[in-house]
């Protein structure tokens, strides 16, 4: 009896040494694992990025149905993966049928379904929609830390900001960066608290609403466009007709700077807004160079 | 003979025989052009909030007549004004215009107080068309214009609710026009909820639209609605007098010689015009149909031929300082107006149900 519990106590001692029991703080409590995730499925774009540097491919991923909006920066990092639906309301269903043994969710979108995946596999609920850059590169840690590669992810973060820190000094400007995105209905103007406007500040340039710190994403009228008057506009367009070609006949546009300086540039949405991550910030600070050095 | 369903009006009624054959509804009739004059100063007061208040520009007053005066292309606050507050102002009233007349005619028709176009799913009729077509699902739909297409919305969710509810019988159950409404309400709202998250690209501004929204409102809108407008109004005035027989009880409209299928014909059509004109322009705004004809009855009497202008000028008004309030909550931010509409009219329903229990 005593030599059964001393063996059992042994084999414990001896298998926490080979499988280290890893334990993060994420937006449900304590996460906690002890075996290193095979099969994992990924709820947002961000964690694919973010697998993607740790070079692991998903197993599933909520793509909303169509792999092409995780941008093929990240895409051809990983092997194909199978869609699990929507982001909104991905299907319990595929994610079970994949034996997942890791489930990455957003902690806010996921929040009323994580009674569900826990129990067709561990979940980890980290932040993604609204994320800010700093934000990113915390979850972006964790995910490392869960998948026993602490060293490679604190390498690659590193990696990461040595090019950030190489960009940011060849991106010094006064001029103030604006993007928003845009369909028929509106236009919503990311300012610092996105991960778009969080990535500009990251390279030392501001946007044209630096004391908005409260919403990410602020749905704006052509009169406060005008009051926020950027000098560099990038537009990252939902639909062929956006509510842009109107604003374009009133003669107020003129009078916002980056139209007078011809600084309205359109750029990649999926890009922008929807795929955050260190692939897709280090593809805007290069696009932000090559704009800047326009701009100068 | 069994009485008609809730018609607290029938002790009312057998006493207002009298007062039909001679004048109409000639109650207090002394205070309504003051009470007109009024409400048209409320409503003057308002447009003018809207084009100036709560802007980031320090629009002032002045700005808004020499606008009118001596206009200055080169002057950013004319152009402000005249370009993005006028349109919107006008969208916001045209669109509470609209709901609330097109409420009156539902709760004339059905002789339902809780009769309005969110709670019976017309609203949404017309957003699941908006939805539809913005969405780019049915192509051959995106090509129609769009008060064409909330209208169709509106049309298809109007005559299910109209035969669903037994408003083809001639003596209505009001109970069962109420579950007809609510759960094709509900239905819609998954509908449109199943479209959203099947097209994740356009969720977020369609979201924000569904609540009613007229913060990027343009000319375009105003020239869209404003016939339509005229028209539906016009038609709710012809048929005020047969409404306020209705008002009386379906038996006895009939037993004065009026007819039951034509008002609701007329009715039927005018309020489907008015809520799709009204849902393209602003979105599907809730609880302007439902609370403004209530306080509309409560300052003016029940005479639907007064109503009827009173109430368009009431849904106006209401709709241009909801307009202000959407600005000023959250100031710099501009909110959806159909917030601030949410806001004053829940509290004012829940209102509404305790006291008509004590009447």
């Amino acid at each position: 009896m005593f030599l059964n519990k001393m063996a059992a106590l042994s084999l414990m001692l001896v298998s926490s040494l080979v499988f280290a029991k890893v334990s993060i703080q994420d937006e449900m409590g304590t996460f906690e694992i002890d075996t290193v995730p095979q099969r994992i499925v990924a709820l947002e774009f961000s964690f694919v990025d973010a697998l993607a540097n740790l070079g692991v491919s998903p197993v599933g991923v909520a793509d909303d149905g169509k792999a092409t909006n995780v941008i093929p920066q990240i895409r051809n990092k990983v092997q194909p993966w199978t869609s699990v639906g929507s982001r909104y309301q991905p299907s319990l269903e595929a994610i079970a049928a994949l034996k997942p043994d890791l489930i990455i969710a957003d902690g806010g979108r996921s929040a009323e379904t994580y009674q569900e995946l826990l129990k067709i596999a561990p979940t980890v609920m980290l932040k993604s929609r609204g994320e800010t850059y700093e934000e990113n590169l915390i979850s972006v840690a964790k995910i490392g830390e869960i998948l026993g590669k602490k060293e490679l992810i604190n390498q690659v973060i590193k990696d990461h900001h040595k090019r950030m820190d190489d960009f940011a000094e060849n991106i010094v400007s006064e001029q103030r960066f604006q993007f928003g995105v845009t369909n028929e209905k509106g236009l919503w103007i990311h300012g610092p608290k996105s991960y778009a406007g969080s990535v500009m500040e990251r390279l030392g340039l501001s946007t044209s609403v630096p004391d908005e710190r409260e919403n990410a994403y602020i749905a704006t009228t052509l009169e406060q466009l005008i009051k926020a008057n950027p000098d560099v506009f990038l537009i990252g367009k939902y639909g062929d007709k956006t509510i842009i070609d109107v604003w374009q006949e009133n003669p107020l546009w003129n009078l916002i700077e980056a139209v007078k300086n011809k600084k309205v540039t359109e750029v990649e949405p999926l890009l922008w807004s929807k795929n955050r991550g260190l692939i897709a910030a280090e593809i805007m600070a290069k696009e932000l160079e090559i704009m800047v050095k326009q701009v100068k | 003979m069994i009485s008609p369903p809730i018609d607290n009006h029938s002790e009312q009624s057998l006493r207002r025989i009298p007062v039909i054959k001679e004048a109409g509804f000639s109650v207090s009739s002394m205070f309504v052009p003051i009470q007109f004059a009024i409400l048209f100063a409320v409503l003057v007061v308002g447009f003018l909030l809207s084009l100036v208040s709560y802007s980031s520009f320090n629009l002032t007053l002045n700005d808004g007549w020499q606008v009118l005066l001596n206009f200055d292309t080169n002057n950013i606050n004319h152009q402000i004004i005249s370009t993005l507050r006028l349109p919107r102002a006008l969208v916001a009233m045209m669109a509470g215009m609209g709901m609330a007349l097109a409420g009156l005619l539902m709760q004339g028709i059905t002789r339902n107080p809780l009769a309005s176009p969110s709670l019976f799913g017309i609203g949404y009729g017309a957003g699941l068309a908006f939805t539809l077509s913005s969405l780019g699902l049915l192509p051959f739909v995106t090509e129609l214009p769009i008060v064409l297409v909330c209208f169709i919305g509106a049309l298809i969710t109007g005559v299910l609710v109209f035969f669903m509810g037994g408003l083809h019988l001639s003596r209505i159950n009001p109970i069962r026009v109420v579950l007809a409404g609510v759960a094709l309400n509900f239905m819609l709202v998954s509908l449109v909820r199943a479209l959203v998250i099947f097209a994740d690209n356009g969720a977020f501004s369609i979201f924000y639209w569904l609540v009613g929204n007229v913060s990027n409102a343009q000319y375009t809108d105003v020239d869209l609605a404003f016939p339509w407008l005229i028209l539906g109004f016009s038609l709710a005035l012809f048929i005020s007098h047969k409404l306020n027989l209705l008002a009386l009880g379906e038996d006895m409209m009939q037993s004065l010689g009026a007819g039951l299928t034509h008002i609701r014909l007329i009715g039927g059509f005018s309020i489907i015009l008015l809520i799709a004109t009204s849902v393209s322009i602003a979105g599907p705004i809730s609880f302007v149909g439902l609370i403004v004809p209530h306080i509309c009855r409560f300052l003016i009497g029940r005479d639907h031929r007064l109503l009827v202008p009173f109430v368009t000028l009431a849904g106006g008004s209401l709709m241009l300082f909801a307009d202000v309030l959407s600005r000023a909550i959250d100031f710099p931010n501009d909110n959806p107006i159909g917030i601030v509409t949410a806001l004053i009219g829940a509290p004012f329903f829940l209102y509404l149900a305790t006291r008509t229990r004590n009447d």
